[in-house]
């Protein structure tokens, strides 16, 4: 099961961390329990090495006074364990979660403040991290993940639109209910990556049919359900038409 | 019949190098297809001509055609005059190059390759070579030059060069049909000198031209580094204001040591806790959250991106807007040229302020974030719920008050089609977050 490391070189505070996560883990699953509480990263790390494979929830102090701050310790988590839930701790927020986020893919963020602030912002985020931890394995059959160059962002189905080539060589484009994304690929290895509702309409268009609203005939544009517009070609339609 | 042949063939010929000189002489991108319609156009009205005895009519028609021509395609005057002049100069110093090799090198008679139809192929095929070879170093001093990516911006400034393009295009047509007669004549000493003037004549051109690039070159150079200067004072006079504040804090700070020590001298704990939740608590989160984040501009090394971010700050502040920045890692050098990257990144704080100033929450969050192998700029701000959808934004003139912001985002994506491969936009919002990101990967 999910267990947790912390990471915090303050004394006080780290053992103040753990009873409130020892005082919460027996209301949640059971078989959960601190591996590993420390104040010195290579703790973590050569822990880490013994337990390839396996998936953790880690509270890190930012301002860890070591030759590794928190968040380089988080990068180097990343190289062992790409999946697990990474929490920081901090006493002055210079930096919000976005920071954390972009830089370490982190799943929260805690500002050290009174008790009562503390203990229900734990309980928080060991809750939204087992609850992520269990629908993992369905909701990953439904997303995709893409590089996007300083990332890997995972795109559920139910939000793509459809993708896109770019006038740039090697350049697509997701085009979500949210936004556009741009990163480097092949429309081939999405085609082949993806499952069969996404259909290629057109030489520069993969497009989601499920997502697909209208179809103009005579202008070959088809519009999708966000009112977004793209294009079939002659040569495809049929088999649009008869996939959706 | 073999005659006709032979000379649509040739009128062919010259058309197709018309075609290519705007190709290769335009630094603004032109599809193909538009190239062919350009070149049988062009092909038409020179069998027109031709078919009329009108030959000296080709040269002005022709110009005019290409120009309304580019007009039409670039929507932008001063740079299609600019293209179909030069064009122009490119083809008659090709044909005046082409001819010369002819007479003096091959020893071929005016009165043949005037007259023989397969020695005016051979011409035309030669002129064909040379322009082509003429347009690609042109385009290639062109492309190196940054002056001609300005001019889309600055067009008013080329009035002079123009202008002095056409009277030099008037002058060689009208000496060039002068020419004709004289060397119908055959007297080789007077064609020597006859091609001695041109030579000279496009040689003075062609300098003209590189000082008058020269200037533009400077002026602009010096507009922008007065506008830099400007920035730069402005973001000094903020940090000065910060350091201000941080002496009226140490100012405080010794008051308010004085007030606890009497409080203690005292024994009231009460007064003190008073004190403390009720006096000196806001106090020192006011001061500790107040623009701190400003100074980690400075964690920015390429100075002209500093003094535009610090301007566009200041100014979103003065609108009221909060503005916080992230940035983590000191940055340094960037894959992009650094006009290009300002130019970008004004757009996407404009785009930010413009959106968030119709909020109730008015926020811009400024992070930079440099990863192993790329850096990433990203702005967000709020923006109202009924703020359309992302393909409406970048749909042409879309704005959601008068200002061209769809315009902006398009003129970043045409800066990246044109000249980057390595760096990408996204755009997206999520519960009234509007978020922008720009990507820079390095090779």
């Amino acid at each position: 099961m999910l267990d947790i490391i912390i990471c915090e070189d303050n004394g006080m505070e780290r053992s103040k961390i753990e009873s409130i996560i020892k005082e919460e883990i027996v209301n949640l699953i059971n078989g959960t329990n601190i591996a590993l509480s420390t104040d010195n990263p290579k703790d973590v790390i050569n822990y880490l090495k013994k337990n390839l494979g396996k998936c953790f929830i880690y509270f890190l102090d930012v301002e860890l006074v070591n030759e590794l701050n928190g968040i380089e310790l988080a990068k180097v988590i990343r190289n062992y364990d790409s999946k697990g839930y990474i929490v920081f701790i901090t006493s002055h927020a210079e930096f919000s979660l976005l920071t954390f986020k972009y830089k370490v893919q982190a799943f929260d963020y805690i500002l050290k403040s009174d008790n009562k602030g503390l203990q229900s912002s734990i309980l928080d985020c060991l809750n939204e991290a087992y609850k992520d931890y269990k629908s993992i394995d369905i909701l990953e059959k439904e997303k995709i993940s893409i590089n996007l160059g300083n990332r890997i962002e995972k795109f559920p189905f139910e939000e793509i639109m459809f993708f896109e080539t770019t006038k740039v060589n090697h350049k697509l484009c997701i085009h979500t209910i949210k936004g556009h994304f741009e990163f480097y690929g092949k429309m081939k290895d999405l085609e082949d990556e993806l499952p069969s509702f996404f259909y290629k309409a057109h030489r520069s268009y993969l497009v989601n049919t499920t997502k697909i609203k209208s179809f103009d005939k005579t202008n070959k544009t088809i519009y999708m359900v966000n009112d977004e517009a793209c294009y079939a070609s002659l040569l495809y339609l049929k088999g649009l038409i008869k996939n959706v | 019949m073999f005659d006709l042949t032979f000379s649509l063939i040739y009128l062919f010929i010259l058309s197709v190098n018309l075609g290519i000189i705007v190709f290769n002489v335009s630094s603004m991108k032109i599809t193909k297809q538009s190239i062919i319609i350009l070149t049988i156009i062009m092909f038409a009205v020179f069998f027109l001509s031709n078919n009329y005895h009108k030959d000296q009519l080709i040269v002005p028609i022709t110009t005019i055609i290409i120009f309304i021509y580019l007009c039409l395609l670039f929507k932008k005057k001063y740079y299609a005059l600019l293209t179909t002049l030069y064009a122009q100069l490119i083809f008659a110093f090709g044909d005046s190059i082409a001819g010369a090799i002819l007479l003096f090198i091959f020893r071929i008679k005016y009165y043949d390759i005037v007259n023989d139809p397969k020695i005016k192929l051979i011409t035309a095929f030669l002129i064909l070579i040379v322009c082509y070879f003429l347009s690609r170093v042109s385009r290639r001093i062109i492309k190196n030059n940054y002056l001609m990516k300005q001019i889309k911006i600055n067009a008013k400034k080329v009035s002079l060069l123009g202008s002095s393009l056409i009277v030099a295009l008037i002058c060689l047509y009208s000496y060039a049909i002068s020419l004709k007669a004289i060397f119908n004549n055959g007297d080789k000493g007077l064609i020597s000198v006859n091609l001695f003037f041109i030579f000279s004549f496009f040689t003075l051109i062609f300098i003209l031209t590189y000082l008058n690039y020269k200037n533009i070159k400077k002026d602009l150079e010096q507009e922008f580094t007065n506008k830099e200067l400007a920035q730069f004072k402005q973001h000094a006079s903020v940090l000065e204001d910060l350091s201000n504040d941080l002496r009226s804090f140490r100012h405080d700070y010794f008051n308010i040591l004085q007030t606890i020590g009497e409080y203690i001298k005292l024994k009231n704990m009460d007064g003190l806790e008073e004190f403390y939740y009720k006096e000196l608590m806001p106090e020192s989160k006011k001061i500790l959250e107040r623009n701190r984040s400003y100074t980690l501009l400075d964690q920015i090394k390429i100075d002209s991106l500093k003094g535009l971010l610090s301007s566009k700050i200041i100014s979103a502040q003065t609108k009221n807007i909060n503005v916080s920045i992230e940035i983590t890692e000191t940055i340094n050098g960037l894959q992009i040229n650094i006009l290009d990257i300002c130019r970008i990144i004004g757009i996407l704080f404009d785009n930010a302020i413009e959106a968030t100033i119709l909020c109730e929450n008015k926020a811009i969050k400024f992070i930079v974030i440099k990863n192993n192998d790329s850096t990433s700029f990203i702005i967000n701000n709020t923006c109202l719920e009924n703020t359309p959808p992302i393909h409406k934004i970048y749909e042409r003139n879309f704005s959601t008050k008068g200002i061209n912001r769809g315009i902006g985002l398009k003129t970043i994506k045409n800066i990246l089609i044109e000249r980057y491969n390595n760096v990408t936009l996204n755009t997206s919002i999520n519960d009234c977050i509007f978020t922008q990101e720009l990507i820079i990967i390095d090779n």
